[in-house]
């Protein structure tokens, strides 16, 4: 430890009295008290952050049923998730023509945080039978290796004949007008065999902190703006004579 | 809410959901006027959370009290604790000019203290011993919430002694050769207590209070990076637990001051 730096009050200009007074034997036995009341600090902050794990798994195990009952009513309304992701800005720049096609059959999403938290999670998307791959779900996890650094891991999609989407050059022919298509072609997809950024994947964090709070919000929002364009169409009964556009 | 939402779902082009086509357009409306409900709860829970959270938080303030307080008197036998540690801050030291550094000998307590609710802010005290360049004994900074909610802070007022004013130095004391900050637009670290136009994201203040504040020492006894032989002043006992002390790195520390003499530089 730094006997030595007791000396440093050997200066020309010191006028705390009160430490000049404070031998150099003093001092050095402050530093000393200081970093054992330190110690006791680092101890208490641990003890917090245990205790705030606590309450977040406690609260993880209450809203368990809430998404559970949440995920069931999600399932009878078709193309729940495809228009949530559509109706959020950040995820809709990600997905190519046919990533919405595909992503009509994806009939649930969970999100799962790993019981002690800080480890990781998991996203789980469900899908029905559909012409571009045999899974039936497909998951990306979160998590930290042994090293305590951040890694990923996925599954693998196994893309029927002809349709994996994340070798197509360009998806479908360009609507007029539509920015994505002249972009790199970049699947959504391809999300599920990147693993460079484990540590801020930002689509995990966006579906995980943004959206699986909350999905209803990004489900309706082009909806109520829909229904404010046109408002004579609010409201009728059961019939189908009610189209959009 | 949205009825009509259900009936957007009906499109020709893409429902392949044999199941949800099932549901009519009014078990649709219903499910979503529940997962509305639902969505509630899991908010209600949400801020549950926080609130317990925060209960949390405010509890081992408490219990950290007294070791902060018993921390501070113990500072208090160690001349130039303080102004030591900020210069051997990186960020902090950027923002010394040189008679900066010599006011800041005086101070010989600092606090810092968040308020009862986290969320609405703190404030940082420094505590000076009578010096040359002001009167105050206390000079704080506080960082609070207004009505709107918005970020805004404010100071104590410094009572400047006649021709000392370090924030109104056009540049502090003659150059030495090759000190870059000196060069530098004249900011003095004093200035930080006039100027409020960041109270969001006061970096200084953030600085202390999220980097400093919860450990000093480590900052304190930081090994000096200009010098790097040891003169063996080192000789008394080594004590425990500080493994990341750079014994040598101390004693430059010291060399360096007892070589300069001159103008009482810690570094």
């Amino acid at each position: 430890m730094s006997a030595s730096s007791a000396k440093v009050s050997r200066k020309d200009n010191s006028n705390h009295d009160g430490a000049d007074e404070t031998s150099e034997k003093e001092q050095q036995e402050a530093i000393e008290h200081i970093d054992e009341v330190q110690n006791e600090i680092d101890r208490l902050n641990e003890q917090a952050s245990e205790e705030i794990l606590k309450v977040e798994q406690k609260y993880n195990k209450l809203r368990q049923p809430f998404f559970q009952k949440r995920s069931e009513l999600i399932a009878k309304i078709p193309n729940f998730w495809v228009t949530t992701f559509v109706n959020h800005p950040q995820v809709s720049a990600l997905l190519g023509e046919e990533d919405e096609e595909a992503l009509h059959y994806l009939s649930r999403v969970e999100v799962t945080e790993f019981e002690d938290i800080k480890s990781g999670y998991r996203i789980d998307f469900y899908f029905d039978e559909n012409p571009y791959f045999e899974n039936k779900a497909l998951s990306k996890e979160f998590n930290v290796n042994e090293s305590g650094d951040p890694v990923s891991k996925s599954t693998e999609i196994k893309w029927k004949a002809g349709k994996d989407l994340t070798k197509r050059t360009g998806q479908t022919p360009n609507k007029a007008g539509k920015k994505r298509q002249h972009e790199e072609p970049e699947s959504f997809f391809t999300w599920f065999t990147d693993h460079s950024d484990a540590g801020a994947d930002e689509l995990g964090e966006v579906i995980k902190d943004d959206i699986w709070p909350n999905p209803l919000q990004y489900y309706l929002v082009r909806i109520s703006l829909f229904i404010l364009a046109s408002s004579k169409f609010i409201l009728t009964t059961e019939d189908d004579e009610w189209y959009p556009g």
